[in-house]
């Protein structure tokens, strides 16, 4: 019988597929787990949260990313409720505490391991203090990648100031303050750093919020992707080499218009910018105070606003070398303004602000993997730098804990 | 602007066993072309990857849709 007349076999063909599917996705498991040296679980690094947009994905799969079940970047798991006879610092940022890496990096550096961020080498420091002996020590590190100070505040007003904690230290001042300041008019239009919807709300409205038929596939995808191997390795691998397509068409075109010339916004539109900044670290100052709770705030320098004040290793130079051009002195200004008037902040909060300005000038090793984030000696450097400037704090607090003083939140009023 | 994406060595390798490993198939598949064509017939095998082509192109429909309507230089650390 000639071929086009015969019958085809639809469950053969609906059968193959099957089986080859299934063979796809064992290899793809086995692949994973040699890569990822776990169980595939999921792909996603977040999830949605309604305090603060987003949450680090606990079921992510990714070599050197934990995240414990509580969202955290930390290997153990914590409780909400605080344990008895137990020192609880929270630290809450972006990518800087979270130990992310971007793009231009370290020759050779990697990822940071979950057991390597600043939170862990605090908890060292805090376990090897004598005058803490005796006491539980939890540092939890509650960074989420590109969190900026409104979903920060967010998470914190209604979630993590009932986690008990003693003292609150607040990183991710870098993705409030970029590495370029805003130009004219710029706040005024409300699109300089905190001001627009972060990009992840756009895609929740996508998400969560439409309708259309896109919508319900991109669903169906989710749902997919979060139980298959082998679909979730398809999807990586497809928008990489779309995002990768889209960047070198876009690097290559022949339309481009030349830049044209920054005009920065003026002192009087940057304090308008710092006091919309003031009004959320004020709400967190308050919540912190009516809870009883220590907190300070962290600087988050970049690399290429510390040339001719940092040594730089040779490590760092080669990624300054690549990255300060086309910065400008008013942009370097305008960063160590906003440090200066938040500082002056905390001062007349009472609040530790945490300037890591002279370890930088006198510590000599590699501490920046990228034009921001820290490597993991970075990292224990901070650590060590935040014990230190507030031992006197930590101590004060495991004594209140020692003996027994209420935990309780000041009465109303 | 902040880059978007890391290529570290680790993915390098990833990918690099990722090429592997179809080179692997494609080479099995052709030794035993004999048999797959005793499975299905010519037609049958290109029905079968009709339905896998639609479902690749309908994949890359949505993702493409999603890039332009979401740059990916807005999402430094990845989309959703």
């Amino acid at each position: 019988m000639p071929e086009a007349e015969a019958k085809i076999r639809w469950g053969r063909i609906f059968g193959v597929l099957i089986v080859a599917l299934l063979v796809i996705e064992l290899i793809s498991q086995v692949y994973v787990y040699f890569w990822a040296g776990e169980r595939f679980r999921s792909f996603h690094k977040q999830t949605w949260s309604p305090y603060g947009l987003v949450r680090n994905n606990p079921d992510l799969t990714l070599p050197g990313f934990h995240h414990n079940r509580n969202g955290f970047r930390n290997l153990k798991d914590f409780t909400p409720q605080k344990p008895p006879n137990t020192l609880r610092v929270i630290m809450l940022g972006g990518s800087t505490l979270y130990s992310g890496i971007a793009s231009t990096h370290i020759q050779g550096a990697e990822r940071v391991d979950s057991d390597a961020t600043v939170a862990q080498f605090l908890e060292q420091e805090l376990r090897q203090d004598p005058g803490l002996a005796g006491m539980n020590v939890e540092v939890m590190n509650a960074a989420v990648n590109f969190n900026r100070i409104v979903e920060i505040s967010g998470g914190y007003l209604a979630e993590y100031s009932h986690w008990q904690p003693d003292v609150v230290i607040v990183f991710g001042s870098a993705n409030n303050f970029n590495v370029s300041m805003p130009e004219e008019g710029e706040v005024y239009r409300r699109e300089y750093g905190i001001q627009p919807d972060h990009a992840w709300k756009l895609e929740f409205d996508r998400e969560a919020n439409r309708k259309t038929l896109l919508a319900t596939a991109e669903h169906v995808l989710l749902f997919v992707e979060d139980h298959f191997a082998s679909v979730a390795l398809a999807k990586k691998g497809m928008t990489a080499a779309l995002d990768d397509a889209f960047a070198f068409t876009q690097a290559h075109s022949l339309g481009r218009s030349p830049r044209k010339p920054k005009t920065y916004a003026d002192r009087r539109e940057c304090d308008v910018y710092l006091n919309e900044y003031l009004g959320y670290a004020d709400a967190i100052a308050a919540t912190a105070k009516r809870n009883d709770q220590e907190i300070a705030f962290f600087w988050e320098y970049f690399l290429r606003h510390l040339g001719g004040v940092r040594p730089f290793s040779d490590r760092e130079q080669a990624v300054y070398d690549k990255i300060h051009q086309g910065q400008s002195p008013k942009e370097i200004d305008f960063n160590f303004y906003a440090r200066d008037q938040i500082a002056e902040f905390c001062r007349g909060q009472g609040i530790t602000f945490l300037n890591p300005l002279e370890v930088l000038k006198t510590y000599r090793g590699t501490v920046f993997i990228d034009y921001l984030h820290y490597t993991r000696e970075g990292n224990q450097v901070m650590g060590k730098f935040i014990y230190e400037q507030m031992k006197d704090t930590f101590h004060r607090r495991a004594d209140r804990i020692r003996q027994g003083e209420a935990k309780s939140p000041k009465g109303i009023g | 602007m902040f880059a978007l994406q890391v290529v570290t060595s680790r993915d390098i390798q990833s990918l690099a066993i990722a090429g592997a490993l179809l080179l692997v198939v494609a080479l099995v598949a052709f030794l035993f072309r004999g048999r797959l064509k005793n499975l299905m017939t010519a037609r049958e095998w290109r029905i079968c990857f009709k339905l896998i082509g639609i479902v690749v192109f309908a994949l890359l429909l949505i993702f493409t849709n999603l890039a332009v309507e979401f740059p990916a230089e807005k999402f430094i650390y990845g989309r959703f």
